[in-house]
């Protein structure tokens, strides 16, 4: 039998996080008091967790992963151990959900600065694809 | 055996639960992935039949001037839908205000008034 793993993020912000799983396509569930996880097999993770990806939106994974906050309001992620690490569910997929939640917070302190969105870039480096964000001073 | 779970594929093999898990963890993923997936299937499937069953039992019990109610529905509705009387309230309820049908209320086997 699998179990739940908890992987490490620095993600505290839920509305960011939210909007990051949505831009990759998912529809998380919120649960604001937070639920278990349930697993295949009797697979649970007790701990609560206030983002919910279903399984069945993450195409042939064995449960759903759960976004939980710890004692000091960091998320951390909930991942089945077989699903991070044979089905792709790994410290890779949660960096591409850590770029994309930081991509947000960036543009709302931005925003809230008065700075001006010039342009968003890809730029390939040795360690990945990474987004470079453009602003001008009003 | 696509879409078989991980004991009966062990019963078919002669072999543990935990060594193939321990021995081989992709292929034990990949056999949980599919029955899961024809699990989900076929309760879409079942959920699909008993939506199609419930809207043509409503109508042919409106046509008929009845009221659609639990009891009056259950029988109309075939093996292949699923079986699960809270979803088969919602499903009445769902027909009902979809076909826009004269009833505010739905009448329990129990006598219960809902709706």
């Amino acid at each position: 039998m699998s179990q739940y793993e908890e992987l490490k993020t620095t993600m505290t912000d839920q509305q960011y996080l939210v909007e990051a799983l949505t831009e990759m396509g998912f529809n998380p569930e919120v649960q604001t008091d937070g639920a278990a996880l349930k697993g295949y097999g009797g697979v649970t993770w007790s701990r609560p967790v206030q983002v919910i990806i279903p399984r069945e939106q993450l195409r042939g994974a064995l449960a759903p992963i759960g976004f939980g906050r710890d004692e000091t309001g960091v998320f951390q992620a909930v991942i089945d151990d077989l699903d991070r690490q044979y089905g792709g569910l790994d410290a890779v997929w949660l960096g591409r959900v850590a770029q994309s939640y930081k991509e947000r917070q960036t543009m709302a302190v931005a925003k809230t600065k008065g700075y001006i969105f010039r342009g968003r870039e890809v730029v390939q480096t040795p360690q990945g694809p990474k987004v470079q964000l453009r602003f001008a001073v009003r | 055996m696509k879409g078989a779970s991980v004991p009966v594929v062990c019963r078919a093999a002669a072999i543990k639960q935990q060594s193939l898990l321990h021995k081989f963890p992709v292929l034990y993923r990949q056999i949980v992935s599919s029955y899961l997936e024809s699990r989900d299937a076929l309760r879409h499937q079942r959920r699909e039949t008993l939506r199609n069953d419930v809207r043509n039992a409503v109508v042919d019990l409106s046509r008929r001037g009845m009221r659609p109610t639990l009891g009056s529905v259950s029988p109309l509705i075939s093996a292949a839908a699923a079986k699960d009387w809270k979803l088969i309230h919602q499903e009445i309820d769902r027909s009902m205000r979809e076909l826009g049908c004269g009833f505010g209320s739905i009448t329990l086997p129990n006598g219960k008034v809902m709706g």
